[in-house]
């Protein structure tokens, strides 16, 4: 029974691999791409919440959002994003994959290196990656710890009904934004996918490929693909721009899809749920460390347990319940 | 990194685009907050614009631990706007870097790296400079054949932008948004159109 759902997981993995899609994989600084090593991420918000949705709305959004890659993609990969109930948290390198309302400023935590250094308010929201970057070891390229920054500051957030559009007017010299639609593409980033196409060409960007093998396109000049290309890469969710409102990117397209199958396909499931060991790639592992005893330690370990029984219980459900068909793992609900 | 659509060839015929942008999104209240980075945008933004080679970059851990930035050293040859001289070197900070075999990457950061030939759009953000818009605000240079230094980005074209309501089918059958060839290729067409877009600030 549990040959089933793999042989058929690989054989959709195949299938993705020889479509002529546009999704890119996050890199190292030697190429390798970025990947979690474990089975599953934890996703925490910080209690501070939102200044524009009450609480409970803003936990279904991102609920919701995790639903919509769990949905998406759970026939062809092992990778699962959970929920875990919000603590007070701050977003850098901790190990806690945090999603962090920023309403009194967009910048990054206060640092007195730093100065308040703060964020282009162009961005609704920011995902930063912290990876194993050790070229030709074995864990290069192990994402360790990843936080979505959400920029209160310069947009509103909203549930944008997709027919009726924004339930809300945005605040005074800010842009409105779909909570889901913000977040579903940061969660990508989250799992490593990068943006369908490029902006600037450099010793980076030179490493990135898309699944072919090409070189991503660069955004402006999208235009000149033909209609195929053209079209996968901009109704992607992981396409670098949203206009103010849009909702396309609640749904992950059959692009992004494959670009998770292909980084965690179920065939190479590890069968494990546990967090990164943040603090034995630290140089102070002994501030990290403690931070996390402190703040988080009993919290950690229960949600740890809480992964290790989701998991096993989604591996249970995926033996016994068959696999879809292609055509059914492509099915998307247009926002 | 989600942010706005972005347009870039306002620096070509500017009234004629936005006009056409303006219509494009007439009646949606929304649009009228977008935050368009255009040449004309990016331009406005900065406080200094050059041209030059990235001579070293320096990553480090933020005073916490928690955080690495890395620090861009630019070997200035040509200044197309603000308060510089040839021959400076200006530091510009980014987030992300690599040190002690930890990498931190913020996704759409402008990617800076040694030896490489740039246009950068600077800002003044908590005691440090950035570039203007994200990767936006960086645009590599290259030389062609008769030595001549051109921008690797196409300033002609919209992105493309689509309506929230916009399906695949409208998608790929909705004529592209290429536009007429730019008139700035080169470095030397830059710094002009740049030089006629500060000449017009209040």
């Amino acid at each position: 029974m549990r040959l089933i759902p793999v042989v058929c997981g690989a054989l959709l993995v195949g299938a993705f691999v020889q479509d002529a899609s546009a999704y890119v994989r996050s890199r190292t600084s030697s190429g390798t791409p970025t990947a979690w090593r474990s089975g599953c991420v934890l996703i925490q918000p910080d209690a501070g919440g939102s200044v524009d949705l009450p609480a409970a709305d803003a936990t279904g959004a991102i609920q919701r959002s995790l639903a919509a890659w769990r949905t998406a993609t759970s026939s062809c990969t092992y990778l699962v994003m959970n929920y875990v109930a919000p603590i007070p948290l701050e977003a850098h390198l901790d190990g806690v994959n945090t999603i962090k309302f920023r309403s009194d400023k967009w910048c990054h935590p206060n640092d007195k290196q730093l100065h308040d250094a703060c964020y282009d308010s162009i961005a609704a929201g920011i995902t930063t990656v912290f990876y194993a970057d050790h070229p030709g070891e074995s864990d290069d390229g192990t994402t360790l710890d990843t936080d979505i920054e959400l920029n209160e500051i310069n947009f509103t957030f909203d549930i944008i009904d997709s027919s009726l559009g924004p339930t809300r007017s945005p605040r005074p010299k800010t842009t409105i934004a779909d909570l889901e639609n913000t977040l579903v593409h940061e969660l990508g980033h989250v799992q490593g996918l990068d943006h369908t196409c490029i902006f600037a060409d450099s010793a980076a960007t030179a490493l990135e490929t898309d699944e072919t093998g090409q070189k991503p396109p660069h955004c402006d000049k999208v235009g000149d693909l033909p209609p195929d290309a053209r079209v996968k890469i901009l109704s992607a969710t992981m396409y670098a721009s949203a206009g103010p409102g849009e909702v396309l990117k609640r749904t992950p397209e059959a692009d992004d899809v494959a670009g998770i199958c292909t980084s965690y396909p179920v065939a190479k499931d590890p069968m494990s749920c546990e967090a990164a060991d943040v603090s034995s790639y630290t140089g102070s592992g002994c501030e990290i460390g403690a931070r996390l005893s402190e703040t988080s330690g009993l919290w950690a370990t229960l949600l740890l347990a809480l992964g290790v029984l989701i998991h096993r219980r989604r591996m249970a459900a995926r033996v016994a319940i068959p696999v879809r068909g292609a055509g059914d793992r492509n099915r998307h609900t247009p926002a | 990194m989600l942010w706005p659509r972005v347009l870039l060839p306002v620096a070509v015929l500017p009234g004629l685009f936005a006009g056409l942008f303006a219509g494009l999104f007439a009646g949606r209240a929304e649009a009228t907050v977008m935050i368009p980075l255009d040449l004309r945008t990016l331009t406005q933004r900065a406080e200094l614009v050059v041209a030059g080679r990235v001579s070293s970059t320096t990553s480090a851990w933020t005073a916490d631990h928690s955080s690495i930035y890395t620090d861009v050293t630019i070997h200035v040859d040509r200044v197309l706007a603000g308060g510089a001289t040839e021959g400076q070197d200006v530091v510009v900070r980014r987030e992300g870097g690599t040190v002690d075999g930890i990498g931190m990457k913020v996704y759409g950061a402008a990617s800076l790296s040694k030896d490489e030939d740039v246009v950068v759009f600077l800002e003044q953000r908590g005691g440090h400079r950035w570039v203007v818009g994200m990767a936006q605000g960086k645009l590599s240079l290259y030389k062609d054949q008769r030595g001549i230094r051109r921008i690797l980005r196409d300033l002609s074209e919209v992105s493309f932008t689509r309506p929230a309501t916009v399906t695949e089918k409208t998608l790929s059958t909705a004529p592209t948004t290429k536009k007429p060839a730019s008139s700035i290729a080169t470095l030397d067409e830059l710094s002009a159109e740049i030089a006629r877009l500060t000449a017009r600030r209040p």
